[in-house]
């Protein structure tokens, strides 16, 4: 085991990592940006070190910084939590070149899952459905409207390199396929240089669920079961739970184990989590592969009480995962509450300040994870994320009745924040009813999540 | 390398109000595109020292200087701090600028004649950087080594060597003070006298 390891992150994840070195008898060091010289995990630290200013990519995403900042504070491994450079197989492969070893998957399993598409490929040979598309890249107009007539429409266009939203369209017609075509092939070349586009088909209303999954150097590994990240908005997750509503136990458990067993014949190591789409009919759809801790692994957590973060060093220490499936026991209903400062009245636009107040809820079954404390001043530059309640409850009734009681105690004064819209989600029909899709929020709008102003 | 964007960090002010010609978005706070950032650069690295170092030495409150596009405002802090806050702001939106005074409360205010860590490394100084040497603002006064690439660290004001804070190998953090100079007297009389002039 680890005797000092680096911690290269900031905010509640890294107080996260902080508590898990703790107890497990590993000194703590702390990578911070001049930014978060105040934060609670630097002062709880065993040692902290700045490592650049506030920009990111000079700080937390500066390879040779925490590299550097690694070796002068005598650290064996760097925890490099989530975001920034946690799925980077360069830095990955940099650490170990150092002499250190990166807390995650070994660089070389990185950068076998680190393509998207070469992923859902290598998966879907050891048995995940992935969503119907095209067979390779579209070579023309032609090709591309046999394609979608094949997958059947409505279909999204998507360029083979890159991401965020660049050259990808939907469209429901092969008049509107081959307008879209040109456009997404100009947008692609533009911000990519690479203007290859394939197509998948479009699934309107889907749920989005996951599997948590754990896999030892020798070839052992574990599911510990799914979590449901439906409630979101623009593609941030908002609220997560689990175990998911839209599946009865035995399709969740059938999903979670071909899961499992997938990554396992395709040599993951390391924590991982599998991100399925669901649609109405129940079908499920593999996505990628997120190669790191999560912010949404407290909800495992509370389901299974493992320490996935422990679990996380362990394995990358080398140690056997020493537990099997039937081990792995999952009891009740948990929901996580991203708490943001960001204010969902106007856009969700992000706020910075300093917390006047903080009081936590408390009680059984009521977990709040944050760095905030009164006085700590919330910097402008990185993630809106302030904490994490997550609550727990023998059955998904009893959670949510938890979460009223705990969000109606939670106070964080000083900054805007979404704390308003949780409450109003815990008396929203669709969330009740568990029926929350992935677009809902953005097709209604979250106007129609919040009370009437007062 | 030097530390050229400081001005950027200024938060709200200057970054907040540059977002509309923001095309860059290679970080994920307030963005600022490239041309700017260029001119920023310039800024930092050539002129804000040398105001800062003016305004340190002088009685003066405040320094305003124009240059091309930008204005540079270094206001010293209310209390008898050294030179606390300092705003470089659009041509476009020099209305709304305000420096803030508590913007730098989450970094501690360096002193300005002395001389910080550009990096994360072991710090290596200058062979023949000795107490009561003359530099020149921009002199290379030792290095950092990263993970065996070398960053200068560099004179931030003209001045004698006053003290060397850090030892040779000693481990360093980014920001951290290394040189601590005695600004403004290299072309001074005090130089003289106060007998370093070697």
């Amino acid at each position: 085991m680890f005797g000092r390891v680096l911690i290269a992150n900031r905010g509640e994840i890294a107080l996260r990592i902080l508590r898990a070195c703790r107890r497990m008898g590993i000194s703590a060091v702390v990578a911070y940006s001049e930014a978060d010289r105040d934060s609670r995990a630097v002062q709880l630290a065993d040692e902290a070190i700045c490592v650049g200013p506030a920009e990111s990519r000079r700080s937390y995403l500066s390879a040779a910084s925490i590299i550097s900042a690694a070796v002068v504070t005598g650290c064996e491994a760097i925890h490099p939590g989530y975001g920034f450079l946690s799925e980077d197989d360069a830095f990955a492969e940099m650490t170990r070149a150092h002499g250190l070893t990166f807390i995650g998957p070994p660089p070389e399993v990185l950068e076998r899952f680190a393509s998207k598409a070469g992923t859902r490929e290598l998966l879907g040979r050891h048995g995940l459905p992935t969503i119907p598309g095209s067979n390779g890249m579209l070579r023309d107009d032609a090709h591309a409207l046999d394609e979608a007539e094949r997958v059947g429409y409505p279909v999204l266009i998507k360029p083979s390199a890159g991401g965020g939203g660049k050259g990808m369209r939907m469209v429901r017609t092969p008049r509107e396929l081959q307008q879209a075509i040109t456009v997404c092939r100009s947008e692609a070349r533009a911000a990519f240089g690479d203007d290859s586009l394939y197509l998948e088909k479009w699934l309107q209303d889907n749920r989005h669920v996951e599997v948590q999954v754990i896999v030892d150097r020798y070839g052992n590994g574990v599911h510990v079961g799914d979590r449901d990240c439906s409630v979101q908005r623009r593609h941030q997750k908002i609220v997560e739970e689990a175990p998911t509503p839209a599946l009865d136990a035995a399709s969740r458990q059938a999903l979670a184990e071909q899961a499992v067993r997938a990554v396992v014949a395709a040599g993951y190591e390391n924590l991982g989590t599998l991100e399925f789409l669901v649609d109405q009919e129940g079908n499920h759809y593999f996505i990628e592969i997120n190669c790191r801790i999560q912010v949404e692994h407290p909800v495992t957590e509370m389901l299974s009480g493992l320490d996935l973060v422990a679990e996380q060093i362990r394995i990358a220490a080398g140690e056997p995962l020493g537990y099997t499936q039937a081990d792995v026991q999952l009891r009740g209903h948990a929901i996580e509450f991203r708490i943001n400062a960001e204010d969902v009245r106007h856009d969700f636009r992000p706020s910075a300040g300093t917390i006047e107040r903080y009081l936590a809820p408390g009680g059984p079954g009521v977990r709040m994870d944050s760095h905030m404390y009164g006085g700590y001043d919330v910097p402008p530059y990185y993630d809106s994320l302030l904490g994490k309640l997550v609550v727990w409850g023998e059955d998904r009734t009893a959670a949510i009745e938890r979460a009223r009681v705990a969000l109606a105690e939670l106070v964080v004064d000083g900054v805007v924040t979404n704390i308003d819209l949780h409450r109003a989600l815990m008396d929203s029909r669709p969330f009740l009813d568990g029926a929350f899709t992935t677009n809902l929020i953005d097709r209604v709008g979250s106007a129609a999540f919040l009370p009437p102003r007062g | 390398m030097r530390d050229v964007i400081h001005v950027e960090r200024q938060p709200a002010t200057s970054a907040a109000d540059a977002r509309p010609r923001a095309r860059d978005g290679s970080w994920d706070g307030p963005t600022i595109d490239r041309d700017s950032l260029a001119a920023l650069g310039r800024v930092a690295d050539e002129i804000l020292p040398s105001i800062v170092a003016r305004l340190a030495v002088s009685t003066l409150g405040e320094l305003e200087v124009r240059h091309g596009d930008w204005h540079i405002r270094v206001r010293r802090a209310a209390h008898d701090g050294p030179v606390a806050a300092s705003s470089a702001t659009m041509p476009a939106s020099a209305a709304s600028a305000d420096a803030s005074a508590h913007s730098t409360s989450s970094s501690p205010a360096h002193s300005p004649d002395i001389a910080t860590s550009p990096a994360v490394g072991y710090f290596a100084p200058r062979p023949e950087l000795a107490v009561g040497a003359r530099v020149a603002q921009g002199d290379v006064l030792g290095w950092i080594d990263v993970l065996g690439v070398r960053q200068e660290v560099v004179a931030p004001v003209d001045g004698l060597v006053g003290k060397v804070l850090v030892g040779p190998g000693d481990p360093v953090e980014y920001g951290e003070e290394l040189v601590q100079l005695v600004a403004g007297a290299a072309k001074s009389d005090r130089a003289a006298q106060d007998g370093s002039d070697a």
